[in-house]
């Protein structure tokens, strides 16, 4: 038995290499996590193609899943009237999430490749989710019938600006059916395309007789038909079969540095995309408050709208998130916007795409 | 003299474009930038669709302009002239000139059916003001001693008004004019915004498909055009006002 | 040629309470030049303005011919101190105005026109802009302005001020000639006495301020036409007239 004085000190040794080793592995390996402070700037038009973005957002579902990955995420929410202004901010770079058509998003990708062309960089766009296909349509002066394409000879058509869909599908449409579509100004054409910045605007011109149609998203043509603007001619799914129309796309700085957000809003968007179907009524009524707020209408006019949209669909809305589903849709929009002159490079679909953030939640399963 | 003039003259374009192909390369301002070579070939690439829409933009002056004319010089000079007729119209006028020619587009889509009515409108606003401030400024700064010696040779009224106000008069309206000139031309991107061919509603149209060297492209066209007509005016005032003093100046 | 007389009668004249003219009467015989002389800042230009019809006056009256002035029956030539004439107008557009708007065409008047410019001496510039003559030919452009619409009265306020003293001299030259020839009533207001002397029928000298008329004297008897400047009587009429104003100072 050694001494009393070394057992002593022996013990008080151990026990204080012991605390500080425990110590240090707490301090070290189990630190508690405090929560990262994110911004998030997400940004939608005033459509009913983008009612996932409108559920996700109203039931705060990014704020409370992401808590529980240890961030505390603050949403801004950015309208815009449509695609093309959407997308200009986004490659300004104030943009981290968009619903937005596929055309623009396009138009986003094939600028960011000309962009490292010339060697620089700008923000680039990644598609991680399809919101919907068709839902958009023609709609026509009450006083116009409508005989077919031809029958649209010498009329003025407003639409969204170049490099959204429904400018993309016009022309495409118009000139697949030996129409000369063209500008105000343009001498060798026979219909004429009027470029205006969002719905609002639509309905002004096609009211007070300024136009003779518009193309517009969902709902701007039963928002027409209730208030006796206009009928629905032709709906967008008929002009150009298996359309995709609005994407979720997020930028590469965002996916880099939050790759498990990125990989959030995914799931949440499959999430809100079954909420649609299972709990219509709901999504409705979410949808219904979200539009009566951006378009200024009372919300009993805006839910019958929706209520008409969801019951006749003479839009022809689907909603799918799959993202490959959508490959060939996209390509035929990439070569259709080359043709027009509206994109100078033709990005190929793994540039446009990311598949696997979505192919992982599917596998994850739910 | 004038050599050196214009020698030093197209010196400083040429160190301009020297320093706007330095700074795009050096992506100064983020990515915005276009090379001074792509607007080149932009220019190049436009070059057949610029004159129709050169066209429409100069027509959509050309009838905004001219109302700007007929309006501004008449109510000008008799606002310069007559205190009561200075009573009523200055104050509206005051009130509404600072109100830029952007904002009356809302009240001008509705008003006016055509689009071609409500671009030269636009150009309207744009060019009244200066016309008719520069016109009051001469019509109420006609000097005494000239309005006297008409009256002892015996001239009326309406004779005053038309044979010494207005010659006395007439180079603050020029001056008044070739402002005019160069506020509307400006105007011809907000006057066609909203759809009317032309010009600005290309630099519109290319914004929206991010072809920023486009947008250039036009923006250079508009500056060119805008200068010409300038210097159009400028000419007519150098030839009808010959009789001023010391005219020594360089056109 | 049918001639004025031009009585004025007690004019008095104030601004806002500022007396200028106190109780003004003389008479001008027709075909007479009267000289006007006084102190500098008494009131002559004023007393002017108020013949041509640019002011009016507080008290009294001017008669032309026994009449009140009248636009339309009554002409008033008048040369401003200032010597202004229009600058987007030629010489002879300028001296043409007074016809023009009263309604005689340019081609009838032309001939008028181009001889009065000769007698004046400006033949060879009419075609010249009011910046490119000289304040001499500035004078006589006015004169001859005044002298185009063939007036009832002639009204000249110190149109020589301002020019150097041998154009002057020419000038002075004129006048006289011109009076000789066309016999027009005039009034002639300076502070040059010996201009006044060299020129003048009869002769006011004015007060200073407010101005009242102090002397009137009659030049014609005293001192013939043509006058020479250096001889005895007319220096001792100078040196009374200079006596006379200089009183005003003290």
């Amino acid at each position: 038995m050694p001494p009393l004085k070394t057992v002593k000190i022996a013990a008080i040794l151990i026990t204080t290499i012991l605390a500080s080793l425990t110590a240090t592995y707490f301090v070290v390996f189990n630190k508690p996590v405090e929560p990262r402070h994110v911004t998030i700037k997400f940004s939608y038009q005033p459509s009913d193609h983008h009612l996932p973005a409108f559920i996700m957002l109203s039931k705060k579902w990014i704020e409370s899943e992401a808590a529980r990955l240890g961030y505390n995420v603050t949403v801004v929410e950015k309208p815009f009237p449509s695609g093309p202004p959407q997308v200009e901010r986004f490659l300004a770079g104030d943009i981290d999430v968009m619903y937005v058509g596929a055309a623009p998003a396009i138009s986003a990708v094939a600028k960011y490749l000309e962009a490292k062309q010339a060697g620089r960089s700008i923000p680039q766009a990644i598609i991680v989710a399809i919101a919907q296909y068709h839902g958009s349509a023609l709609v026509l002066k009450p006083e116009l019938k409508y005989a077919g394409p031809e029958s649209l000879i010498g009329k003025v058509i407003a639409t969204y600006p170049p490099g959204s869909i429904q400018y993309t599908i016009m022309i495409n449409w118009l000139q697949n059916n030996g129409l000369k579509p063209g500008d105000l100004g343009d001498p060798n054409a026979n219909i004429y395309i009027k470029p205006v910045s969002g719905p609002q605007e639509q309905v002004e011109l096609l009211s007070t007789g300024k136009v003779d149609a518009i193309l517009t998203p969902s709902p701007t043509p039963e928002i027409c038909e209730i208030k006796n603007i206009g009928k629905i001619a032709v709906s967008s799914g008929d002009m150009v079969l298996n359309h995709p129309c609005c994407v979720l796309a997020v930028s590469r700085e965002f996916y880099e540095k939050y790759p498990d957000l990125a990989k959030l809003l995914v799931k949440l968007h499959v999430k809100a995309e079954r909420y649609i179907t299972e709990n219509t009524v709901e999504a409705i009524e979410i949808g219904a408050s979200k539009l009566s707020e951006l378009w200024g209408y009372n919300i009993t006019f805006t839910r019958y709208v929706l209520m008409k949209v969801f019951t006749d669909n003479k839009t022809r809305i689907i909603f799918n998130p799959d993202p490959s589903r959508a490959e060939n849709g996209l390509t035929m929009f990439v070569n259709a916007m080359y043709n027009m002159g509206l994109i100078k490079i033709k990005p190929e679909v793994n540039d446009l795409i990311n598949k696997s953030i979505y192919s992982e939640i599917i596998k994850e399963g739910s | 003299m004038k050599f050196r003039y214009n020698l030093l003259s197209l010196l400083s374009i040429i160190i301009f474009i020297l320093l706007w192909e330095l700074a795009s390369e050096a992506q100064v301002l983020p990515a915005v930038l276009p090379k001074p070579i792509d607007v080149a070939y932009s220019i190049h690439r436009l070059m057949d669709k610029i004159p129709i829409y050169t066209y429409h933009s100069i027509s959509h002056f050309i009838a905004g302009f001219t109302i700007a004319l007929i309006v501004a010089i008449p109510a000008g000079a008799l606002s310069g002239w007559y205190y009561s007729v200075r009573a009523f119209v200055k104050p509206i006028v005051e009130i509404i000139r600072p109100i830029p020619p952007i904002a009356w587009i809302p009240f001008v889509l509705i008003s006016f059916r055509s689009d071609f009515e409500a671009s030269a409108i636009i150009i309207f606003i744009g060019s009244f003001f200066p016309i008719f401030t520069n016109t009051f400024l001469g019509f109420s700064n006609v000097p005494l001693e000239y309005v006297e010696i008409a009256k002892t040779l015996g001239a009326g009224d309406l004779d005053i008004l038309i044979k010494v106000a207005l010659p006395s008069s007439l180079p603050s309206i020029l001056s008044g004019i070739r402002t005019g000139v160069g506020v509307g031309w400006m105007c011809v991107v907000a006057a066609e915004m909203f759809g009317p061919p032309g010009l600005g509603l290309q630099i519109m149209n290319m914004r929206y498909l991010h072809d920023i060297s486009a947008v250039t492209a036009y923006m250079l066209v508009i500056g060119v055009i805008g200068f010409t007509l300038e210097r159009i005016v400028r000419i007519v005032e150098i030839k009808t006002l010959k009789w001023q003093k010391g005219f020594v100046r360089q056109v | 040629m049918f001639m004025t007389e031009l009585n004025v009668i007690s004019i008095s004249k104030s601004f806002n309470n500022l007396k200028v003219l106190n109780n003004i009467s003389f008479t001008v015989k027709p075909g007479r030049l009267l000289g006007v002389l006084g102190p500098s800042g008494c009131g002559k230009t004023t007393l002017l303005r108020i013949l041509s019809g640019i002011e009016k006056v507080d008290t009294g009256k001017v008669l032309i011919n026994n009449e009140a002035p009248n636009t339309y029956k009554h002409k008033i030539g008048y040369v401003p101190q200032s010597l202004t004439l229009y600058p987007w107008k030629t010489v002879e557009e300028n001296v043409l105005f007074g016809l023009e708007v009263r309604g005689i065409d340019k081609k009838s008047s032309r001939d008028l026109v181009y001889n009065l410019l000769k007698t004046v001496g400006l033949y060879e510039f009419k075609e010249y802009y009011p910046h490119e003559i000289s304040g001499g030919m500035k004078a006589r452009a006015c004169l001859a302005r005044a002298l185009a619409i063939d007036p009832d009265v002639l009204l000249m306020d110190e149109p020589f001020a301002n020019i150097d003293a041998q154009t002057r001299y020419y000038l002075q030259l004129e006048v006289l000639k011109i009076h000789e020839k066309y016999r027009k009533t005039t009034v002639f207001v300076s502070h040059n006495v010996e201009e006044i002397v060299f020129l003048a029928d009869t002769v006011i000298v004015l007060t200073r301020r407010p101005a009242a008329v102090k002397r009137e004297i009659d030049l014609s008897t005293i001192l013939p036409k043509p006058r020479n400047m250096f001889n005895d009587s007319f220096l001792n009429i100078r040196k009374n007239l200079v006596q006379l104003i200089q009183e005003e100072f003290m």
